[in-house]
């Protein structure tokens, strides 16, 4: 711009439009005032207004510079927050409260649903048609009292999208107001948060239920949680209750506070090792409590992991088992009253074999020798009574073995092997037919296979076939059969014999040891064999048991279970 | 009689078990070969030359000793052991006789070596005959060392 000339002469109108010029132009500092002190020779004010005027038009110049570039930062900014937008998948929209015209980005409407932009959006419509029909009151009430109140807004609801999806959004906005109050324009944003919703959900609930089962295991356990260096940093109440601890009391210490030192080092070196390797420890442990009675806890150790596959803490979860172990502790040490029991029965028996043997062995050889030696000198009647003595040394001598053998079978372990019955009948009857002389006929039928101890099992059939022998050996025609049948899961053997059978009143007797339904002079034996057969087939699950009627023979029966093999 | 041969050494602390065994080795005419001696004690004295016996030849060894387990003082299983353990006795035979086959020593017995382990029977008859099998075996099968 050039430089003005001002030699004109000016006019009063003139003067007062140059007046106002001239403060215009104090008002925007473009005259300085040595300028304004120049100004006192008049024929210089037109100079110093055009150099003013010049100085003005040159600022103004910079000045729509200035304005030319804010616009485009502006412009600039603008793009950039709607990327931003767009890129957080965020909408928004925005209502001229002046001109009741409103915008919305594509984006907001993609929210609910539609593929483009919507001809007509409304808040009813926003309300009426997409918001869930359960957050549709408070939705209202959020967004009214924002706009009564003329404060920002922010919720949390679900959508109904045009596609029915339901979707979980979050929505802020806020009113703005000119400088007399009032309220000119509404902007608001939202987004489709429904991931995020759903993972926080999962999230508190999985939280919730974490808690659950911590209030789950505190009432039922006793439960601590120490540091990698076993330095306790929790307890809860049932550890405080058993170990009669306050809390203060534990927290900081190591578990040396209730050690019992009943637990060797071995035992809590494993323990150590076990968890400080990230395994999960389990035990029984005795623990000290305050008073220094002691408990007994069934105790499992987790160890924590970290990042690094370190234990970074240690949970112990306890269950009181003092009154079990005190049954445990009761219980061996009956079991030891009975281990003793049993060794001074073995001596007792051993100390009955030996010492009742050696006096019946010489008042036998004794008697024997009187009877070599003088027997020229004794009559008849002598040496019957001699051979009396005699015979009831040596059957007191079989009733000790009897006995003895008895006794045995107690102890004996059973050894089960599959057994051929019909074999092993066959033999046991030619032992028996080898030990008595008898007429008898005996029927074996075919018997069914058995599992069951060979040695003990012979034992059985002697005993049977034998008795069947002996009572029968009065009749005519003495018979004895043996069978087998199979009814219910087991096999049932039956020794048959036809001899003189006794009351069944008396069955019940027949079983126990040294019981006799028969005089010894119409039958030998000492009353042993049955009872034998009984803890036998005892020892191998059956049951023994016999029918029978006064003179008109016996039939003794034994069941096994049931051969799986056969 | 201190350096006589002794085939047979009974040592048996039981007078009445001790004259039946003596009457049916005399039975089968192995009785004068017979020294019966009545505890464990004397029995090591006589096996080993020591105390009364000091003077005794201990390389005549008895052919067979018949050895009673239950005794007083030094029993039966102790004189085992010391016989089966020195150099000078272990060949010899021993045989021991106890009233009992439920004698909780008989797996010691074994352990320690012996030779037979046998059950006085109560009657008089088994009792020769099994005493009198013991004889012939050890006396007359078995070839004993010298």
């Amino acid at each position: 711009m050039k430089r003005m000339s001002a030699k004109n002469k000016s006019s009063s109108a003139d003067s007062k439009r140059m007046h106002t010029l001239f403060n215009l132009l104090l008002k925007y500092s473009v005259l300085d005032f040595s300028e304004k002190a120049i100004i006192s020779n008049k024929g210089d004010e037109i100079d110093a207004f055009a150099a003013g005027i010049n100085t003005l038009a040159e600022k103004l110049q910079i000045k729509i510079k200035e304005i030319t570039l804010s616009e485009e930062t502006h412009r600039q900014s603008e793009s950039n927050l709607k990327f931003a937008l767009d890129a957080s998948q965020t909408g928004h929209w925005d209502l001229d409260l002046i001109t009741h015209t409103a915008n919305r980005s594509l984006r907001h409407d993609q929210i609910f649903g539609y593929q483009t932009l919507l001809p007509e959006w409304s808040y009813e419509v926003f309300l009426n048609k997409h918001v869930h029909p359960e957050d549709r009151k408070f939705v209202d009430e959020t967004f009214q009292r924002a706009i009564s109140r003329g404060t920002e807004w922010y919720f949390e609801c679900r959508i109904i999208r045009v596609d029915n999806l339901i979707r979980w959004i979050w929505a802020r906005g806020q009113i703005f107001k000119d400088e007399q109050g009032k309220q000119i324009r509404m902007l608001g944003f939202m987004q489709d948060f429904t991931e995020r919703k759903l993972a926080e959900e999962n999230l508190l609930q999985s939280l919730k239920e974490t808690d659950n089962y911590k209030y789950a295991l505190d009432e039922s356990c006793i439960v601590a949680i120490t540091d990698q260096r076993g330095i306790i940093n929790y307890v809860n109440d049932n550890f405080c209750k058993i170990s009669k601890y306050q809390r203060h009391e534990l927290i900081g210490q190591d578990h040396r506070i209730i050690n019992s030192g009943h637990h060797s080092k071995e035992f809590i070196k494993n323990l150590w090792t076990t968890i400080a390797n990230g395994k999960v420890w389990r035990g029984e442990i005795k623990n000290k409590a305050k008073d220094g009675t002691y408990y007994w806890v069934d105790t499992t150790l987790v160890p924590f992991i970290n990042e690094q596959e370190k234990p970074f803490q240690y949970v112990a979860i306890r269950a009181e088992i003092t009154e079990r172990k005190k049954q445990e502790e009761e219980q061996k040490k009956l079991n030891e009253q009975l281990a003793a029991v049993n060794k001074e029965l073995e001596s007792f028996t051993y100390s009955v074999s030996h010492d009742l043997r050696a006096p019946l062995r010489a008042i036998d050889g004794f008697a024997n020798i009187i009877h070599e030696d003088y027997s020229k000198v004794l009559d008849d009647e002598g040496k019957r009574l001699l051979e009396v003595v005699q015979y009831n040394a040596k059957k007191m001598g079989i009733l000790i073995d009897d006995l003895l053998d008895f006794s045995h079978l107690g102890r004996e372990e059973v050894q089960k092997t599959n057994v051929d019955m019909k074999e092993l009948a066959e033999a046991a009857l030619m032992e028996v037919s080898r030990a008595i002389k008898h007429k008898a006929e005996v029927k074996i039928g075919n018997l069914y296979a058995a599992s069951a101890d060979y040695a003990l099992m012979n034992q059985v059939l002697v005993n049977l076939i034998s008795n069947g022998i002996k009572y029968s050996s009065k009749t005519k025609k003495p018979l004895v059969e043996i069978r087998s049948e199979q009814i219910n899961g087991e096999v049932i053997y039956s020794v048959k014999d036809n001899g003189t059978g006794f009351d069944m009143q008396y069955a019940h007797k027949l079983f126990g040891v040294f019981q006799r339904l028969h005089k010894a002079e119409e039958f030998e034996g000492t009353g042993v064999g049955l009872a034998i057969v009984q803890r036998i087939i005892t020892k191998h699950g059956g049951k023994v048991w016999a029918e029978a009627k006064l003179n008109e023979g016996a039939t003794f029966y034994f069941s096994l279970p049931i051969n799986k093999t056969n | 009689m201190k350096n006589r041969q002794v085939e047979i050494l009974l040592i048996e602390d039981s007078a009445h078990d001790a004259e039946m065994t003596i009457r049916a080795l005399r039975k089968h005419n192995f009785a004068n070969k017979v020294t019966h001696l009545g505890d464990g004690d004397e029995a090591l004295d006589f096996i080993f030359g020591t105390g009364k016996y000091a003077e005794r030849n201990i390389s005549n060894n008895p052919i067979v000793i018949l050895l009673d387990l239950k005794m007083p003082k030094v029993d039966g299983i102790e004189v085992l052991r010391k016989v089966k353990s020195d150099q000078r006795t272990k060949t010899i035979p021993v045989v021991v006789l106890t009233s009992s086959k439920e004698d909780p020593d008989v797996k010691t017995c074994y352990e320690l070596g012996v030779n037979s382990y046998i059950v006085k029977p109560v009657g008089f008859d088994n009792f020769t005959d099994a005493i009198k099998e013991l004889g012939s075996y050890w006396l007359l099968l078995n070839t004993h060392t010298k």
